[in-house]
């Protein structure tokens, strides 16, 4: 009795285990998705048919085959996704051979975990309603098995969600006080170096326009206080100092000697919310002063995490805008390097304001572009000649930020003053409801730094000399070609838009509060409860408090529960008019059946035979026919009972 | 020690479950405990949490307390499963020693929630399974007893559990309910026949032609076709016909020819010589020290004389 398989239960386990793995098939390539689903199909197909199982040798083998091809699909079988894809095939095979509830139990285990490990794909809202109902499904069938038999009971789905709703002060007072640690435990060496999205490390003709097509967001911030104007709002990501004649790279050699840089004048306090990217940019406003844990300010004064940013991640960061710095010598003279020949028509044109001061220079070398005729494209023409600034400034005269950054930068090496290009992001869309801002990927953008001996690096951004309204309005106000933008780029209608910040905002204050629930946050919402550390009495004092005022709130309950049921309204009209009797001199006996003691009243008040026959009548009906009619009966003629004392 | 403690537990345990034919589940008589499938799921919760660690998911924090959580509501929702059930002691039938004594016990659900998955046992012998007791519903266990010795037998302490709704935990009571079976003595397996000649006043009786010996009061165990129903027709009494053809012989079973064989093996045999006398139709008497019981026939005498001799020698309770 105690080992069989009930079909019903069995199918249930499968379909609760579908759900556990659907989340995770979605991940992985369709081929591998589909032989592994068609493993629990095969299965419910037999338990259908009444068919046995597979013979040990084919389940083996089969075990074998196809933990050889998640092998070599991931080259692991551990850690994030080889682990998770060797998981989601020890369900499916451990589904061939499931003989009795103890298979079911351990199945049901196994789809736990796999639906905790759900998050490592998507930690969206959706996720974890999904997650929710698995588990409440996995409950379900789990009662099926308890009860060893092959019926469904309705009423169980109902009595998991019930235990899902008992469990949720236990589930918040968890969220909320159980200590988060930052930091891995260990790390998985492939769970490095994913695909990135956003930023790369390299800039190319090319490289901007695709990010500009990108409305996904890159992350979004609240400002503690007044936004700074959105002008003036350039996220620095990476620098890129190395010209190689077509493409921009990053310099990752220290030189030893760090800049000295001094802030000056008002700060700005904000947090950021980073979307997981793979990178360890944390592209804060020029110029970072006060940063968190984990994080470091490089040589070129950007904001990097310690480790790529695998999830999403909240950062507290103080700026401030104005800033002088001091830079060693070696890295100005690295600021001037080009490629020893190509683009001679840039350098000859450079070569004309050498005789100008630096400042002067930088002038010119705007003014020049503003006069150009140039245009903003999302579409500008590939440059695969020889001499690409060349090619852009004089021929196509048509690019993206990228383009223009590159050249202008060419230009001021060209004419002597150290230049660099800064990438990153400007901008953002304010969410008026959410207050906050959302920069979007699309909002990738590069500028220059130019050094100006007695004012340090200066930011110039030679986009604001060809579309300032890039500057001022974004991007779908600036380029040319606005129409190939995705829809939320481009200028939309006012109520989808406000309907699109509205649920933007929602997601936001999910990430932020839920998804960014970490250390750092447990312990600012300890802190307004006056509590310094989680080892401390204050702590220890409102845990005990909250732990009490549940246990108090759930006897309370039970009480109320257990209470004795109310003693329903004919019985309390038949109370008073016992009373009434008594008081007339004829005591009810105990256990005397409402029959016998009418009989008996009767016999002693021959007068009011007909109101006790009634009363008699109407109160049989009201309590055992629950006659509501009879019930108003019954009461109006109990009160207006009059007896004359019995002789 | 181990005596004292165990004899001091059993105590404790009646203080604490009062002997009643009525018992009703109280909170505070229900235990429960985590089973080793639910210890296997509280290591499933760990793993998820740590992973979350390792990860740093916030959601899946959330899961790994949601785990917990869910494992906590089935504490208490094993524990409800059990709570305010009503159990009620039905009437026993007598069995032989030996055989296997059967207490049926009603299990009411006063409460809403069906009750599932109820294993019942008395201490030390084998569960009965309840599947359901719907809501407002009565459910009836036969809980089985290995006899051994005649007597009355007295109800065993009742252990009642469930490991629903999830098996992660089972909740447990325990209720001492005042019953008690008869266990008539073991009949003697090829138990030699009884002789009347050897027994004292074994009477034969002549056999009787075609029509009956006379008439006699009706009593409970007569068949209809004994019933002498135009007797009755006309006296408006029930009578039965003392037929000779059915009647057989008379014997007198008497504990003082035996003197050969103690004191259980005796009542072995009488058990065994009632038995058999019963089978043949035939009528008998029983004679133990102290106790005579007349003669007669018919399952009521039967019980009668079972009963005496199941009682034999016992103090009467």
């Amino acid at each position: 009795m105690s080992d069989t398989l009930p079909s019903r239960a069995l199918y249930a386990l499968i379909a609760a285990l579908m759900m556990a793995l659907l989340p995770h098939l979605l991940t992985l390539p369709p081929w591998l998705a589909l032989l592994i689903i068609a493993v629990p199909v095969w299965r419910a197909s037999l338990v259908y048919r009444g068919k046995a199982l597979p013979s040990r040798w084919l389940r083996y083998a089969l075990m074998l085959a196809l933990l050889a091809l998640v092998f070599w699909q991931f080259r692991t079988l551990i850690g994030r996704s080889g682990g998770v894809a060797m998981l989601v095939s020890l369900i499916a095979i451990k589904l061939l051979e499931t003989h009795g509830r103890r298979d079911a139990a351990v199945l049901t285990l196994l789809g736990y975990f796999a639906s905790g490990a759900m998050f490592l794909v998507s930690q969206s809202f959706w996720m974890l309603l999904w997650a929710l109902a698995t588990a409440v499904a996995l409950t379900t069938q789990l009662m099926a098995w308890q009860r060893r038999s092959d019926r469904f009971e309705r009423d169980e789905a109902w009595r998991a969600l019930r235990m899902l709703a008992e469990a949720t002060p236990v589930i918040l007072l968890l969220f909320l006080l159980f200590p988060r640690l930052s930091g891995p435990l260990w790390s998985m060496p492939e769970d490095r170096g994913g695909a990135s999205s956003g930023l790369s490390d390299v800039m190319s003709p090319g490289s901007f326009t695709n990010l500009a097509l990108d409305d996904s967001p890159a992350f979004r911030v609240s400002f503690d206080g007044e936004a700074p104007p959105v002008s003036t709002m350039y996220w620095r990501g990476p620098v890129f100092e190395r010209f190689d004649g077509r493409n921009w790279q990053q310099l990752h050699d220290d030189t030893g000697v760090r800049p000295t840089a001094i802030a000056v004048g008002p700060t700005v306090r904000y947090s950021m919310l980073m979307e997981p990217n793979e990178r360890s940019w944390l592209l804060a406003l020029d110029l970072p002063v006060r940063w968190p844990e984990r994080t470091r300010l490089t040589s070129r004064f950007q904001l990097v995490a310690d480790a790529p940013l695998t999830q999403r991640r909240r950062v507290d960061i103080v700026s401030s805008p104005g800033w002088h710095a001091r830079e060693p010598d070696a890295v100005l003279r690295r600021n001037l390097d080009l490629p020893a020949s190509g683009n001679p028509k840039a350098r000859a044109l450079a070569r004309q304001w050498q005789t100008l001061s630096a400042p002067a220079r930088v002038d010119a070398a705007q003014q020049w572009l503003r006069a150009g005729r140039f245009s903003y494209s999302l579409t500008p023409p590939l440059l695969p000649g020889p001499d690409p600034v060349d090619d852009l400034l004089f021929t196509t005269r048509e690019g993206f930020c990228e383009h223009y950054a590159g050249a202008f930068v060419f230009l001021m090496r060209a004419a002597g003053v150290p230049a660099r290009v800064v990438g990153g992001y400007l901008g953002g869309e304010r969410n008026a409801g959410g207050d906050y801002w959302l920069v979007r990927q699309a909002d990738a953008h590069a500028w220059t730094e130019v050094w100006l001996d007695d004012r340090g690096w200066q930011r110039v951004d030679p986009t604001a000399a060809i579309a300032p309204n890039r500057i001022n309005q974004g991007l779908a106000q600036s380029v040319t070609d606005a129409a190939r933008l995705p829809g939320v780029l481009r200028n939309e209608a006012p109520w989808l838009k406000g309907l699109r910040q509205h649920w933007d905002a929602t997601v936001f204050q999910w990430n932020r509060w839920v998804i960014g629930y970490d250390a750092q946050r447990q312990m600012q919402l300890l802190n307004r409860l006056g509590i310094d550390a989680l080892a401390s009495m204050a702590f220890i004092g409102w845990f005990a408090a909250l732990v009490l005022t549940l246990l108090a709130g759930y006897a309370v309950m039970q009480r109320w529960r257990s209470r004795p049921p109310p003693r329903d309204a004919a019985m309390r009209s038949w109370l008073r008019f016992i009373a009434k009797l008594d008081r007339a001199g004829i005591a009810a006996y105990p256990g005397e059946t409402p029959t016998a003691l009418i009989q008996r009243a009767t016999g002693a008040l021959p007068g009011h035979r007909d109101a006790l026959d009634a009363i008699a009548r109407c109160y049989l009906a009201a309590r055992y026919g629950e006659d509501h009619a009879a019930l108003d009966e019954l009461r109006t003629r109990v009160r207006t009972l009059r007896l004359s004392r019995a002789p | 020690m181990l005596r004292w403690l165990r004899s001091r537990w059993q105590r404790e345990q009646t203080r604490r479950h009062p002997p009643a034919s009525v018992v009703a589940l109280k909170h505070n008589r229900i235990y429960v405990l985590p089973t080793l499938f639910g210890a296997i799921y509280a290591a499933t919760a760990v793993l998820v949490l740590i992973g979350a660690i390792n990860y740093q998911l916030s959601l899946a924090y959330l899961f790994a307390f949601v785990l917990i959580g869910l494992g906590h509501a089935a504490l208490l929702q094993s524990y409800r499963n059990l709570l305010k059930i009503e159990l009620r002691t039905l009437a026993t039938e007598p069995v032989f020693a030996g055989d296997t004594a059967h207490f049926p016990v009603s299990l009411s659900n006063p409460g809403k929630p069906p009750r599932r998955a109820l294993n019942l046992s008395l201490r030390g012998h084998p569960a009965s399974w309840i599947e359901a007791i719907d809501r407002d519903d009565t459910a009836i266990a036969h809980l089985p007893v290995a006899t051994l010795a005649r007597g009355w037998l007295g109800m065993p302490t009742m252990r009642i559990d469930t490991a629903y709704p999830s098996g992660w935990c089972k909740a447990w009571s325990y209720a001492n309910l005042d019953a008690r079976c008869l266990v008539y003595p073991q009949p003697e397996a090829n138990a030699p026949p009884f002789h009347g000649e050897n027994g004292d006043r074994g009477q034969r009786r002549v056999r009787g032609d075609d029509d009956f010996a006379g008439l006699r009061n009706y009593v409970p165990g007569d068949t209809p076709r004994q019933i002498a129903w135009k007797q009755f027709a006309r006296l408006d009494a029930l009578l039965v016909r003392q037929d000779d053809r059915v009647e057989g012989q008379t014997w007198l079973f008497d504990w003082h020819t035996l003197p050969e064989l103690g004191t259980e093996a005796r009542l072995s045999r009488l058990t065994a010589w009632v038995l058999a006398a019963e089978a043949a139709g035939d009528r008998y008497a029983l004679a133990l020290p102290g106790t005579t019981l007349p003669r007669g026939r018919g399952p009521a005498h039967r019980h009668a004389c079972l009963r005496a001799l199941a009682l034999f020698g016992q103090t009467p309770s």
